[in-house]
């Protein structure tokens, strides 16, 4: 008869380490399994910014974590979409909300009735029927009432200072209950297309019967058992640098992420309680690093302090992230650009698939195939989200841009970006982390309008178009002015600071 | 047996006197009623007073003044409450401001959630919850009487004037209403030899003046109260030790500020009161701890402004005459007892007496009973307005001067102590519904003075610490909203209600 798993060595680092840990020991420490920790020494840079979707609220809920901590002890701040500047040509900034756009009429989605209105001469942006987007752009926070929640489903993500959320989880893992060891990763024994044990520099040991790899880009176990190694990405995606820097925070504080693109990549902006984290993402071809570190403070406009850190850029998947009786987890798995906030998505779909496809027994895992195959698809899915910025982008005359537009597409997003243009409908598989009202954000918002809108909408009389749109358009107003704002929130955590007067 | 109450003669004409004739103008009519001021000249007003609370607008309602017009009038400022500076201890500075920490929630009041967090770890201050404080701070102001957004906080507010122009201006309207004022002074009174009823005055040129019903409003002298009538006097002094004040005008320095400023000083306290056109300024001190020269000179030496007048010494007792009415005299203002003006009260105390008056006026009688109930109302108004001063004086650190370790360390009324004790235990005020400072005021001070209580009300532990953290943040974000939306309170007077003498200046 087969043993079932008694004990899981979870090995890595920073969050991959902490969540994995935490969240097996949740949903299998009750039953006996035991889960051990071993942390290597920390890979992150000192102003690492984590940007992350609200699905994480979901996760901190199983997790256990309660937000207040998170807000406490994280620099957080709430995000509740990302604006993107720049990125076609002289057209004013879009946001992308975490929120649906407009209400349908009948059975046909507001897009088209959006895009007629907007042909006839209507200059309001498709955005500005958003509750998420307009409360984003007025520094709110998703608190909605319930006269707005059949309207909207407005929802915020989190920006992370990376170090000090690493610091929260390992606080919340070892609370429960865990084993922990830590050093130097000295040797990983395989045998037999599966871990057998881990060694450390001080010559401890460690068995365990399932393996997580939560190292990072090292992949320090997977890379033992994966022979194909990780499909590149680097042929989709046209930079291959990345620096990251702090800037001054932003009063008052802004609830979305803001991603300016300029000639030679993008720069993002992410709010944090103490800072504005910055994040550039560049190609070598146009730009050395040292122009990178001159050009921030222009792109960004905020006073930038501290040194640049600057890595190369790689993007991939490892379609075998789960091998024998190992399982890679985060960017063990999977690599992505910082863009569209996944910093932790595909961790937390990797973390929920495990969990799910938990295996049966210790000697031997089909589950595995199944777990590959699905979570390779979440993630083209996001590469795809991801692709979809530049392969819209109408940076005319820029080589970086140019070539941007014209690079491979994967047939999925072809079909995406065609099928909206001719339908306005968006071909969703089931397994996507980006839903509709997203992909129809960004189209719209990159400028990538229907052909034609539904024939439908022409049984609408204009005067009743036009009295329907303020009808949104002074409803939203309202909703927005009752919502929290961030900076009321921020006061709440932030130290306060000594007062002369009173 | 007694005459139906016909003709009612105001003795004074100060601030007390004139407020009582419009409002007994306005009120009662001079159809049915025959209303008479005596006021001399040559005796003159104390003239100070020129800060209030918000209370008075119900006032000026009843009055029926229009409020711009009585702002243009009296060079008038808005009023958001009184920072107090050094009294805790030299270099502290908090605000006691009008209107409301918070949103009470679940039967009690907003600061018992707010302790809460605070004891949880979180952060921001009590102040940065309440608008007027926050306006103040930016000197900042909007009448928001008309606005019913429930999401923002409204903006109470009271005013800074010129008292001796608040008189003349009241005493025009009442005039306008048939008011009959009469120029001279009182040397002598004709009592009625079997009821003791007033039956008319003398003045000095030898006319008489008779009356029904008369307000002694003659400032602290008490001429019928206290002097035919010796209703007597409660002496408060030996907890409210401050028994003179220098007063001086001077130059401003800058745009008006929204507030009056009250700095604590080595033997009592000063004011500034910014108004549209000057600043006023007065040293309230006890004379058995400096000197009456001493206090002036630190007063003009502290002025931010060039001085528009010479100083004037006015001398008082703290305390309250033991009986205001008496037979067909009440006494209302100075006349009926003075608390010393740290919190603004004595022209609010002249308001109510009104109030009470109208809601009592005598028919064709006047009955015993209610004079009776209405002297326990007034006594019990000034009673509980007198512990909320005592307690800004005990409830200190300061411990540099004589007068200072006087008032810290004095006996002080038993209820106050149960106050003090029950504040510091779990956060709580012990108010009544009808008192004139609410918790919000008492938190205000006790806490801007040092007391910090340990615990709070266990309701306050009801709601999750979610959502408490959202309540909290929600109302710091329609604070926040407010003030973006307000213009700085110079600006607010320029074009709401500024005084002509500036626009044609
Ligand atoms: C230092 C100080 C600061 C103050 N600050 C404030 C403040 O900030 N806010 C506030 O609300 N209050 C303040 N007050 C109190 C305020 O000044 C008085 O409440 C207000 O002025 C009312 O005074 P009154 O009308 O009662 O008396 P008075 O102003 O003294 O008027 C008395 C009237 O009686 C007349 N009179 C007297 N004797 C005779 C006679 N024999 N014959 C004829 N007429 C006579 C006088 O001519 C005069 O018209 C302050 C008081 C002082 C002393």
């Amino acid at each position: 008869m087969s043993r079932p798993i008694e004990t899981i060595t979870v090995v890595g680092r920073d969050a991959a380490l902490w969540l994995s840990a935490l969240g097996l020991q949740r949903a299998y420490g009750k039953v006996g399994v035991k889960v051990h920790a071993i942390e290597l020494p920390s890979l992150l840079q000192p102003n690492d910014v984590l940007s992350t979707l609200p699905t994480t609220y979901g996760l901190h809920g199983l997790l256990g974590i309660a937000e207040n901590n998170v807000f406490r002890f994280a620099k957080a701040s709430y995000v509740l979409g990302q604006r993107f500047a720049g990125w076609s040509g002289s057209r004013p900034p879009f946001m992308h909300p975490y929120d649906s756009t407009g209400t349908n009429f009948g059975h046909v989605d507001f897009v088209h009735f959006w895009q007629k209105a907007q042909r006839a001469g209507m200059n309001v942006p498709f955005e500005n029927f958003s509750i998420g987007a307009v409360a984003a752009a007025q520094g709110r926070i998703a608190d909605l009432r319930e006269s707005a929640t059949p309207f909207s489903k407005a929802a915020q993500g989190f920006n992370l200072d990376a170090f000090s959320y690493g610091q929260l989880l390992k606080a919340y893992a070892l609370k429960s209950g865990i084993a922990h060891s830590q050093g130097i990763l000295e040797k990983v024994d395989v045998a037999e297309g599966a871990v057998m044990s881990v060694t450390l520099a001080d010559g401890t040991r460690h068995e365990g019967d399932l393996f997580v790899d939560a190292t990072g880009p090292q992949a320090s176990l997977i890379s033992q058992l994966d022979e194909a190694g990780p499909d590149s990405w680097d042929h989709l995606y046209p930079c291959n640098r990345m620096m990251v820097m702090a800037g001054a925070p932003v009063s008052p504080a802004p609830s979305y992420s803001h991603i300016q693109a300029f000639r030679g990549g993008w720069v993002g902006m992410f709010p944090l309680q103490d800072r504005t984290a910055i994040v550039a993402v560049y190609s070598d071809d146009e730009l050395s690093d040292e122009d990178m570190t001159q050009s921030v403070p222009v792109l960004s406009s905020v006073p930038v302090s501290g040194d640049a850190v600057v890595s190369s850029l790689n993007t991939g998947l490892r379609r075998n992230a789960w091998v024998g009786n190992c399982v890679a987890l985060g960017e063990a798995a999977v690599m992505l650009e910082p863009l569209d906030a996944v910093s932790l998505h595909p961790l937390h779909t990797g973390l929920s698939l495990l969990v799910d496809h938990f295996p049966a027994a210790a000697d031997a895992m089909p589950q595995a195939r199944l777990f590959n195959r699905k979570f390779a698809g979440h993630m083209e899915n996001i590469r795809d989200f991801q692709l979809a910025h530049y392969r819209l982008n109408q940076r005319y005359d820029e080589p970086l841009w140019d070539r941007a537009r014209e690079m491979e597409t994967p047939e999925r997003l072809a079909y995406k970006l065609s099928t909206f243009k001719a339908t306005g409908q968006v071909p969703l598989h089931d397994d996507e982390a980006f839903e509709k009202e997203n992909w129809t954000s960004i189209m719209i918002g990159h400028n990538h309008l229907l052909d034609q809108y539904h024939p439908l909408v022409d049984g609408v009389p204009d005067a009743e178009l036009m009295q329907r749109f303020q009808a949104m358009l002074k409803f939203i107003a309202e909703e927005v002015s009752e919502m929290t704002s961030l900076s009321a929130h921020m006061e709440l955590y932030a130290p306060q600071k000594p007062r002369s007067s009173f | 047996m007694q005459k139906k109450i016909r003709k009612i003669v105001i003795v004074g004409g100060g601030t007390a006197g004139w407020m009582v004739a419009a409002a007994l103008a306005k009120t009662l009519g001079t159809h049915h009623h025959d209303i008479v001021l005596i006021e001399s000249e040559m005796i003159g007003t104390v003239g100070v007073g020129e800060a209030t609370i918000p209370q008075i607008a119900l006032y000026n309602s009843v009055v029926g003044l229009d409020e711009a017009e009585m702002m243009r009038e009296t060079n008038a400022t808005f009023k958001l409450g009184i920072e107090f500076r050094d009294w805790r201890k030299l270099d502290h500075s908090y605000f006691h401001p009008f209107g409301f920490y918070g949103v009470d929630m679940g039967g009690i009041s907003f600061s018992h959630y707010w302790l809460r967090w605070k004891k949880a770890g979180g952060n921001l201050d009590y102040t940065k919850f309440n608008v007027e404080t926050e306006a103040a701070r930016d000197e900042k102001f909007l009448r928001t009487n008309d606005d019913n957004n429930i999401y923002m906080p409204s903006v109470n507010y009271a005013y800074q004037f010129d008292a001796s122009l608040y008189a003349k201006y009241l005493r025009m309207i009442s005039e306008k209403r048939g008011v009959r004022r009469i120029e001279g002074k009182i040397v002598d009174s004709a009592q009625n030899a079997e009821s003791g009823f007033i039956e008319s005055v003398k003045l000095e040129n030898g006319q008489s003046v008779t009356g029904d019903f008369f307000i002694d409003c003659s400032g602290f002298r008490g001429l019928l109260i206290e002097q035919v009538y010796k209703a007597g006097y409660h002496d408060w002094s030996s907890m409210l030790p401050v028994n003179k004040a220098v007063a001086v005008p001077c130059a401003k320095n800058g745009p008006p500020l929204p507030y009056t400023r009250s700095t604590a000083r080595e033997a009592g306290w000063q004011w500034r009161i910014p108004l549209q056109h000057r600043t006023g300024n007065g040293y309230v001190f006890s004379g058995e701890f400096i000197s009456e020269d001493e206090a002036t000179a630190r007063l003009m030496n502290s002025l931010d402004g060039e001085p528009l007048a010479d100083p004037k010494v006015l001398k008082f007792t703290t305390g309250v005459r033991k009986k205001s009415w008496i037979k067909n005299v009440v006494s209302v203002g100075l006349s009926n007892g003075f608390l010393e003006p740290l919190e603004s009260t004595s022209i609010h105390l002249i308001q109510v007496a009104i109030a009470k008056i109208l809601a009592m006026f005598p028919g064709d009688q006047i009955q015993t009973g209610l004079v009776d109930q209405y002297n326990e109302e007034m006594h019990w108004e000034y009673d509980h307005v007198k512990d909320f001063l005592i307690a800004h004086y005990h409830v200190t650190e300061r411990d540099d001067t004589p007068f200072w370790n006087y008032v810290r360390t004095m006996e002080i009324p038993d209820e106050l102590k149960r106050r003090l004790e029950t504040f510091r235990n779990r956060g709580e005020t012990l108010c009544h519904k009808s008192e004139l400072f609410k918790e919000v005021s008492w938190f205000a001070v006790l806490y801007g003075q040092g007391l910090e209580p340990t615990g709070y009300h266990p309701v306050a532990n009801s709601i999750s610490e979610d959502d408490l953290k959202l309540r909290l943040a929600k109302i710091r974000s329609g604070i926040q909203d407010r003030l973006n939306g307000m213009p700085s309170h110079q600006e607010f007077i320029d074009r709401y209600c500024a005084a002509n003498s500036l626009m044609s200046a």
